[in-house]
């Protein structure tokens, strides 16, 4: 490390984050900060520490009262989608509640046939959601689906933020249509994948079927069929053919990943990616190259396989895995 | 769906509930956005603006898991913008620390509570050293004061709140080092 000539112990480096250093220390230190952008780093690291007792210790008596004023009368009523609210004990007011719940149920039966919407959000987990209709869902890590309780109208919509693959009952009479972002993808029956995260651009990836797919942001309609894929926001109105690579990247649901001559940083990015875990390798393992395909594997048998192609140590600490080793 | 056993169940929000909840992960919920975040008045804004956010909605998960799930995601996600609209104010570090968290395809959150990790490792200090850590950090108390009160010299004090820090770097280090690593890394490039 530069600067060792300086000589910056922990002591100082420590008295200098507390303020608790001279003048003299002072100039020290910051002609060490100067010496090399590691120390830089190194400081930041202790200061992060200090930072994080600092919260940990945080006066929430305090905190509260400087928060509380920034919260201004709401304008708008909120109205839950569903809210259930304790029943009156009194027999009267049981009766009437009976009777009102029949009398709206009818109403409401033969007027309005009404949709409850729903709302399935994952953070670090996949969730399979089966609608009213027999189709089946399968929600990628931080998304969003809304979804009806029962599809009711002339038509199968739902809301989608997030990654999802799509495995849609087929319903001549109602087509069903996956609103995500900007980007709207009508289908009868058939199954898919839509990837639109927020911050990231629209893609649709058919498996079998065929889905039409309206883009309102860059007027990019395009129709699809099986093993089809588009990323919008390139103007090229043509499907695309699924390469190995896309592949890769929808192992999130297949669990199958497949690599011709790849190098390792780049397998253990789709198996992250995949197993939402998070492999480190260092450098010595980074650029071997391999061919290797994983079919329908837990995450340990991922590793077991690439260790067996490779000579390395693994340290696995829940979702941080770490992987060493001396070379190809 | 069976609305009882519905994870996705919703409840309002009025000031009572938000306060609890404020109470309730405050400090953890800043922990958490200053992995990401070096910027100490911006944590606590992202942190403010996730429960005026929730504030706003008025309506919330029911379950507590869910509420957790969602605040860190939340706190996370907001320090990711900040990240990215910042990014040509940023240090090297903070750049670092950002293509570390997109590049990576790295779609997993840890609702770690570092806020008992913290805890657990500052129980675990040696008695001296705990003593002149809780004075110098609880009651804010300077190097001096510490000597004084404790009849110690203040290069004694030093030593101690060094060792202190040192242990709880050590326990905090896969929360505080990856970012340094990489910078490392990319220097030696």
């Amino acid at each position: 490390m530069n600067g060792e000539n300086l000589h910056i112990t922990e002591e100082l480096i420590t008295k200098y984050l507390l303020k608790e250093t001279s003048d003299a220390e002072n100039t020290l230190i910051e002609q060490w900060l100067e010496a090399a952008p590691e120390n830089r780093a190194l400081l930041l690291r202790h200061k992060t520490v200090l930072d994080m007792l600092a919260f940990a210790n945080a006066d929430t008596d305090i905190e509260w009262q400087n928060f509380k004023t920034k919260l201004k009368p709401r304008t708008k009523e909120i109205n839950l989608n569903y809210k259930t609210k304790p029943v009156s004990l009194r027999y009267w007011s049981i009766a009437a509640s009976v009777l009102i719940i029949i009398t709206l149920s009818i109403i409401l039966n033969i007027y309005f046939n009404k949709e409850k919407m729903l709302t399935a959000e994952t953070f670090d987990n996949i969730e399979e959601i089966a609608l009213s209709d027999g189709s089946e869902i399968t929600l990628n890590r931080n998304s969003v689906l809304h979804f009806p309780d029962k599809f009711s109208n002339d038509k199968r919509l739902v809301q989608l933020n997030g990654e999802a693959h799509f495995q849609v009952k087929s319903d001549n009479s109602k087509p069903f249509i996956v609103e995500a972002n900007k980007l709207t993808v009508t289908v009868l029956g058939t199954s898919f994948y839509i990837r639109a995260y927020k911050d990231g651009r629209e893609e649709v990836y058919v498996e079998s079927g065929k889905v039409r797919c309206e883009h309102a942001g860059t007027n990019e309609n395009i129709d699809l069929i099986g093993g089809e894929k588009y990323l919008f926001g390139t103007q090229t109105h043509e499907a695309e053919i699924l390469t190995q690579n896309d592949k890769n990247s929808w192992a999130w649901k297949t669990a199958s990943l497949a690599f011709v001559d790849m190098p390792l940083s780049h397998i253990v990015n789709q198996i992250n990616n995949a197993y939402g875990c998070r492999i480190t390798v260092n450098e010595n393992l980074s650029d071997c190259h391999l061919t290797v395909n994983f079919d329908d594997l837990t995450l340990d048998g991922v590793l077991t396989v690439l260790q067996s192609i490779l000579d390395f140590e693994s340290n696995k600490e829940g979702k941080n895995i770490e992987i060493t080793g001396n070379g190809c | 769906m069976n609305s009882a056993a519905n994870p996705y169940k919703k409840q309002l929000v009025d000031e009572a509930l938000i306060e609890g909840l404020f109470r309730k992960y405050f400090s953890s919920l800043c922990i958490f956005a200053r992995q990401y975040v070096y910027d100490n008045d911006k944590v606590r804004d992202i942190v403010h603006d996730v429960f005026i956010n929730i504030w706003e909605k008025g309506e919330l998960y029911d379950s507590d898991s869910m509420v957790k799930g969602y605040l860190f995601t939340s706190v996370k996600n907001r320090c990711f913008n900040y990240i990215r609209d910042n990014k040509k104010n940023l240090t090297d570090l903070d750049a670092i620390s950002f293509s570390l968290s997109s590049n990576n395809n790295e779609n997993k959150i840890e609702f770690v509570e570092l806020k008992s990790i913290i805890d657990e490792a500052i129980s675990s200090l040696p008695e001296k050293c705990r003593e002149v850590f809780l004075l110098s950090r609880n009651d804010m108390l300077k190097y001096q004061e510490i000597a004084d009160k404790l009849e110690i010299s203040v290069k004694t004090v030093e030593a101690q709140m060094s060792k202190a820090l040192k242990i709880l770097r050590e326990k905090l280090s896969d929360y505080t080092d990856l970012i340094l690593v990489l910078l490392i890394l990319a220097i030696l490039k």
